[in-house]
């Protein structure tokens, strides 16, 4: 069998996980432009450093610990841009992407309870709930103690659970 | 924090207040297994985050095309920049707009 060319790995990578992919930069970003931006980028990332994946953890943990880490960069990039007035664009007042999205979205009680949470432990909460993956594998993707993803996934379970009763798709 | 919070301030940190504890509780597996046994909430959120988080119908297509153009822009950025006799690097920084990325 013979080995998968760059362009066939790439088309892989789009077809097998940018569903996940997309999710988790939304979650993070929670502007779906943006969301697309970041889902691009950590996609692109992830296959020019296919050659040097060593698969000590699964190609998907891998991934989604790229793609949060590239939402989290670009959230901060946004709102380092929106601080500078320069960046503004003209006859606009600042926004911020989260304001943004709450004008132009009718918001309901789950969605705000879901922007309440920090942005880590909105990513843990899809990696967990969404994605399905165990504990460990979130907290290897994430970088962060496993303490870390029990208590906050605790936490976001229960703030969104009580919102859940107002939520309606 | 030297000492463990009690039930009390956990379930306050559940309600998303005492957030002093966060430090402590984010690194503390005592305290985890503790607020595991306090709160099992047995709602089911992937419905709802599923569809909060769905992604747009036409997304791989137009992911597809996104990158199919930027590895089109590298491939002209390379022949642009060895027609000049620069490096892809300096043909980047003239070329692309302010702000975009590699």
């Amino acid at each position: 069998m013979t080995e998968p060319t760059p362009a066939e790995q790439l088309e892989e990578l789009v077809r097998e996980h940018l569903d996940a992919v997309y999710r988790v930069a939304f979650s993070v970003v929670r502007d779906s432009a943006l969301a697309e931006d970041v889902a691009q980028d950590a996609i692109l990332k992830a296959w020019k450093a296919l050659p040097t994946f060593r698969g000590e953890s699964s190609l998907r943990s891998w991934l989604l610990r790229i793609t949060h880490n590239t939402a989290i960069s670009t959230l901060r990039r946004r709102r380092e841009e929106y601080r500078d007035p320069d960046l503004l664009p003209e006859h606009e007042q600042l926004i911020t992407t989260e304001k943004k999205v709450v004008d132009t979205m009718s918001m309901n009680a789950f969605e705000e309870a879901l922007e309440s949470l920090d942005e880590l432990s909105r990513s843990i909460v899809v990696l967990r709930e969404v994605e399905g993956m165990a504990y460990d594998e979130i907290s290897e993707a994430l970088d962060v103690p496993l303490p870390t993803v029990k208590t906050r996934l605790l936490r976001a379970r229960r703030t969104l659970a009580a919102a859940l009763e107002g939520w309606r798709p | 924090m030297a000492r463990h919070p009690n039930k009390r301030q956990l379930l306050q940190w559940l309600d998303g207040e005492a957030d002093e504890l966060d430090e402590h509780v984010d690194t503390c597996e005592r305290c985890a297994r503790t607020l595991e046994g306090l709160e099992s909430p047995e709602a089911d959120l992937r419905p709802a985050l599923l569809s909060l988080l769905a992604p747009p119908d036409d997304l791989e297509q137009r992911i597809n095309d996104r990158i199919a153009a930027r590895v089109q822009d590298r491939r002209d950025m390379a022949l642009f920049s060895s027609l000049l006799g620069v490096s892809v690097e300096t043909g980047r920084v003239v070329f692309e707009p302010r702000g975009r990325t590699a």
